[in-house]
């Protein structure tokens, strides 16, 4: 039996394998190997102490190697539902089971999807979910960045930067996003719409066009969707963790990270915490290992 | 001979998976190959260009879309059995 199974190979996950094995937990981590981290995905980190400027992929290179050098043991299987008892938590994968007496959910949260006509029919041939992988492709275009958070405006600057001519589109006056890539959109070139939303894609083969909810169509050869994460909960919700109303795992005591169910903590974006940021799911992922360690060793709160 | 291409880039997450799995499934089939091929190469671009690709990664077979995104494998698997029984035609 493990001292503590982690799901989740993202950087709350990695960072609470870590920190559990150099408590001396005996731990593993699963990762489903079909779901890359958002962080993978990412265009470029510079709010990460230490690192000026990173890739997504770079940072969670470094933690991976960094989990894979504390010996921590790492698995690449698909969960599929997890049984938590008091004494014995149990985690089902495509290949196997194990039982521990801790679990630390951090398996982030994915795209979401703005559910508008020609999104979905677009997919692949003008629409994408990921500027970096396939940014190259429009070079030279204009192309639209639907949303106002961090992730929007940073894959618009990096798509301005790489030659695509880009407008983003946001339905606040006020970003999400952190001042800093607020103005650092602005002073690569990238032009705004605010207060408007997309209402369809338009295209034939590939995107041609957006139209506007003041039905203005702007010309467009590609609509990059960042307008947020949900996260995926089913085998969560199944096993008697309590989400929020937006299905995000709650997470009331943030001096333990623990959930409704006792010996099960949850870490990052998968969580109601109040800030979607690498640093935030790699501090909650160090309380959670802490927390449950103390759980293995009988220590109280206090 | 079949050949199974995977067009990538740089800064897909989604690639190595959608390679891993292609050379996961061609090991069942000795007479296909597959070839990586990055945008950042002129082979990439040219081909992304003349075939409207647009998303990574892709999946062509015999030079053919089959795929955006990482394939399950049993539709790779599928897909691949029908084009070895069309060369047979």
């Amino acid at each position: 039996m493990y001292d503590c199974i982690v799901v989740g190979g993202g950087p709350g996950g990695l960072t609470a394998g870590f920190y559990a094995k150099w408590l001396g937990l005996k731990t593993l981590i699963i990762t489903d190997p079909s779901k890359p981290s958002s962080l993978e995905l990412a265009t470029l980190i510079e709010n990460y102490p230490g690192y000026e400027s990173i890739s997504g992929k770079g940072l969670l290179d470094k933690m991976r190697s960094q989990a894979e050098k504390q010996e921590v043991e790492i698995k690449e299987e698909t969960v599929t539902s997890l049984k938590l008892k008091k004494d014995s938590k149990v985690v089902y994968t495509n290949k196997g089971e194990y039982e521990a007496k801790t679990v630390i959910i951090s398996t982030g949260a994915e795209h979401k999807k703005g559910g508008i006509p020609g999104e979905k029919e677009f997919i692949g041939r003008g629409v994408s979910y990921c500027a970096t992988c396939d940014g190259v492709f429009f070079k030279g275009k204009d192309v639209i960045v639907w949303g106002g958070g961090n992730t929007a405006l940073s894959y618009a600057t990096y798509l301005q930067n790489i030659g695509c001519k880009v407008t983003l589109v946001h339905r606040r006056k006020d970003f999400k996003a952190s001042e800093h890539n607020v103005n650092k959109a602005k002073e690569v070139g990238v032009k705004f719409i605010l207060e408007r939303t997309l209402k369809e894609i338009k295209g034939n083969k590939l995107v041609s066009s957006v139209i506007l909810d003041d039905d203005k169509e702007i010309k467009a050869s590609a609509v990059f969707v960042a307008i947020g994460e949900v996260p995926s909960v089913e085998i969560i919700k199944n096993a008697g963790i309590k989400v929020d109303n937006a299905n995000f795992i709650i997470v009331d005591d943030k001096r333990t990270q623990e959930t409704n169910v006792k010996g099960v903590y949850a870490v990052g974006d998968v969580t109601n915490t109040p800030m979607r940021q690498v640093i935030v799911s790699c501090g909650e992922a160090a309380i959670a290992a802490l927390s449950a360690y103390k759980k293995v060793k009988g220590i109280k709160e206090g | 001979m079949v050949l199974v291409e995977i067009i990538t880039s740089e800064g897909c997450g989604f690639c190595p998976i959608a390679i891993e799995t292609c050379r996961k499934v061609v090991q069942e089939f000795p007479q296909v190959q597959v070839k990586e091929i990055s945008t950042s190469t002129k082979e990439g671009m040219r081909k992304s260009k003349n075939l409207d690709i647009t998303t990574v990664p892709t999946i062509l077979i015999n030079g053919e879309i089959r795929f955006h995104g990482v394939p399950r494998e049993s539709l790779l698997r599928s897909a691949i059995k029908k084009v070895i029984e069309e060369e047979k035609k």
